[in-house]
C-alpha cells in the first residue's frame, strides 16, 4: 500500500508532498491538473517495487530497470527524460515513495537526458504485497478476447495499464475458503448488476435470468462493475491490494454512482486501499454519505490546482479541508448564471 | 416568543432567548462599525448592494442570540434572493458572510469590554458560550424549472461555507422557512 509520495519536478508537479490514507484517497482537480498522472505515478512505483526477489542486490538492479520501463510505458513518453518538468532551469526529477508499513523510502532521480537511467538514493527495504490494479477511464471486459495478445504483439495506442489489467483479468477464479470470504461483496455487486459475470472461451458475459448476454451488449456502467467484480472473484483485488481508478463515474448514471460510492467505501473497509480521480460532485457527496456510515474508513482528499505552469496540491482528511473543489465552484457559478436570467 | 423583523421576515425566538439585532446595538452603530481599516474604493464600488459594508470598516451579522441555559451562541445572517436587488454572486455571499461572522465575534469581545449597561451584560453572557453556531437563513427565488428545481443547490452553498468557516463552526446551518434544519426559532 502506498503511504506517501514526495515529488520534485515531475511533469506538472514542481513540488508536492502527499500523505495517503490506507483507505480511500480522492483526487480532485480540473482537466490538466495531473490527476491521472498522480494515479499512474503511484501505480508505477507500487507495481515496480513489489519485493518479488529475495536477493536484495538483484532486486535493486531489477527495480531500477522495471521503474524506468514502467514510467515510459505507462506515461506513454518517448523516453524517461521527457517526464522531467519542462522548464529551462530544471534538470533533475526526484521522487520518494513510502509504503505501508515500512519505514524506509524508495528515493530515485533521473534527469532530462535520461533514456532509461534511474539513480536510487539510500536504502530501500521493500515488501511483498498484491499487485496493484489500475482501472483506466474505460473498461476492457467488452474487448477482452485477444486484447492482451494484440497489445503484446502490435503497436497499439494503449498504455501499459491496459495490458496489466488484461493480465489480471486472465487469472482464473479463486476457490475454497478464499472464494467464500469474498462471497458477500460479490453477491452485493451481482445485485447491482442484476446478474453474474462469467467467462467462456476467453469472452466475458453477464448472466441474467439464465440468459448469457455478451459484454459488448451490456451498458458500459455495468461493464465497469463487472470488471471490478471479476477481479475480486479471481483474487486480483484482495485485502492489502491497492486499486487506482481514473474517473470511476464516467458513463455511470446517478443511481449507479450511489452504488459505486457504496462499493468503494465497502472495499476500503475490507482493507483495500483505493485511489480515485474524479470530477463528479455527485459522487463526492455520495462518498461522504457512505463515510458517515463507515467511520472506520479513513479518507484523504487531494485538491489539485494549476498555478502558472505548475500544479499545487492541498490535502486533508475531509473535503472541507481542501480547496478548490472545481466541481463545487462550477456548480455555484452555474447557479449564478441561472439566477441572472430568472 | 419574542419577534424581530429582518428582511421582511418575522423571526420568532423562544421566550428565554436573549437576542440582539447586532447592527442596531449602540455599541456597534456608534463605535465599532467605524473600527478597522476602511474598505478601499474598488471594494466599495463592488459592494453597492451591501450599503453597510461600503460605508464602514467592520461588518455586522443580522442576529446574535443565545439561550441562557444552553451552550450555543447563534450568529444568524438573513438573505432573501426573492428580491432581485438582494442578489449577489454566491461566492460573494459566502465572502460577506464569513467577514460578518469574524467581525461580529471581534465586536462582541470589544462590546464585553467597552459597552455600557445591558449591551455589556449581553456580550458578557454571549462570550461565555462554548459553541459557536453559524446560520445563514436563505430564501431561494420561488421561480423554478425542471432543470433547476431549486435555483441554488443548498448543498453547494453549505459545502462552500463549511470550507471557509469550519474553524469557527464545523457544521454551519443553511435554513429557510421551508427547511428550518432544526434551529430553535421560527420564521414567518
Amino acid at each position: 500500500m502506498l503511504q506517501s509520495l514526495e515529488i520534485k519536478n515531475f511533469t506538472v508537479f514542481e513540488e508536492a508532498n502527499l500523505e495517503f490514507s490506507a483507505g480511500l484517497n480522492i483526487i480532485i482537480g480540473e482537466n490538466g491538473t495531473g490527476k491521472s498522472q498522480l494515479l499512474k505515478l503511484g501505480y508505477v512505483f507500487l507495481n515496480s517495487s513489489n519485493k518479488d526477489q529475495k536477493n536484495m542486490a538483484s532486486f535493486l538492479v531489477g527495480l531500477k530497470r522495471r521503474l524506468a520501463q514502467e514510467l515510459v510505458e505507462v506515461f506513454g513518453s518517448d523516453n524517461l527524460g521527457h517526464l522531467v518538468t519542462n522548464r529551462v532551469d530544471v534538470e533533475i526529477c526526484n521522487i520518494k515513495m513510502g509504503i505501508y508499513p515500512k519505514a524506509t523510502k524508495l528515493d530515485i532521480s533521473f534527469n532530462k537526458k535520461s533514456q532509461n537511467e534511474i539513480i536510487t538514493h539510500g536504502i530501500f527495504d521493500s515488501a511483498e504485497y498484491p499487485k496493484p490494479i489500475f482501472f483506466p477511464t474505460r473498461e476492457i471486459v467488452s474487448i477482452f478476447e485477444g486484447f492482451a495478445a494484440a497489445l503484446r504483439n502490435r503497436e497499439l495506442a494503449f498504455d501499459k495499464t491496459f495490458l496489466d489489467l488484461a493480465d489480471a483479468l486472465a487469472l482464473t477464479l479463486l476457490k475454497g475458503e478464499r472464494a467464500e470470504l469474498i462471497q458477500p461483496i460479490v453477491a452485493e455487486l451481482e445485485k447491482q448488476m442484476k446478474g453474474k459475470v462469467i467467462v467462456k472461451n476467453g469472452r466475458f458475459y453477464l448472466e441474467q435470468d439464465k440468459k448469457r448476454l455478451e459484454m459488448p451488449l451490456v451498458a458500459e456502467g455495468i461493464r465497469k462493475i463487472a470488471m471490478l467484480t471479476y477481479l475480486i472473484m479471481n483474487g486480483s483485488i484482495q485485502k492489502g491490494s491497492t486499486l487506482f481508478w481514473d474517473e470511476p463515474e464516467s458513463n455511470l448514471n446517478p443511481k449507479m454512482m450511489v452504488q459505486l460510492a457504496q462499493t468503494l467505501v465497502t472495499l476500503s473497509s475490507m482493507g483495500i486501499q483505493i485511489f480515485i480521480a474524479t470530477h463528479s460532485l455527485f459522487l463526492l457527496r455520495e462518498i461522504k454519505i457512505q463515510l458517515l456510515q463507515h467511520p472506520e474508513v479513513q479518507a484523504r482528499y487531494f485538491a489539485l490546482q494549476l498555478e502558472g505552469k505548475s500544479v499545487s496540491v492541498q490535502q486533508g482528511d475531509s473535503m472541507d479541508e481542501v480547496e478548490p473543489i472545481a466541481a463545487l465552484d462550477a456548480s455555484l457559478e452555474q447557479s449564478d448564471r441561472y439566477l441572472e436570467l430568472v | 416568543m419574542s419577534e424581530y423583523i429582518e428582511k421582511r421576515r418575522a423571526f420568532c425566538f423562544p421566550d428565554q432567548f436573549q437576542v440582539q439585532k447586532y447592527d442596531e446595538t449602540v455599541f456597534y452603530d456608534k463605535h465599532f462599525k467605524k473600527t478597522g481599516k476602511p474598505l478601499d474604493p474598488i471594494q466599495k464600488r463592488k459592494s453597492t448592494l451591501d450599503t453597510d459594508a461600503s460605508s464602514r470598516g467592520t461588518k455586522a451579522i443580522d442576529f446574535v442570540a443565545f439561550d441562557p441555559q444552553q451552550s450555543e451562541l447563534w450568529l444568524i445572517e438573513v438573505k432573501d434572493f426573492n428580491f432581485p436587488m438582494a442578489r449577489i454572486s454566491l461566492t460573494e455571499l459566502i465572502d460577506i458572510m464569513v467577514g460578518k461572522v469574524i467581525d461580529s465575534l471581534a465586536g462582541l469581545l470589544a462590546m464585553r469590554a467597552n459597552a455600557l449597561g445591558n449591551e455589556q451584560i449581553f456580550a458578557l453572557d454571549a462570550i461565555q458560550k462554548n459553541k459557536i453556531r453559524v446560520v445563514l437563513h436563505f430564501e431561494q427565488p420561488l421561480k423554478t424549472s425542471k432543470e433547476f428545481p431549486q435555483s441554488i443547490d443548498i448543498a453547494d452553498l453549505k459545502d462552500k461555507l463549511k470550507q471557509r468557516i469550519r474553524s469557527i463552526d464545523p457544521q454551519p446551518i443553511i435554513s429557510s422557512m421551508e427547511a428550518p434544519r432544526g434551529v430553535p426559532w421560527m420564521v414567518e
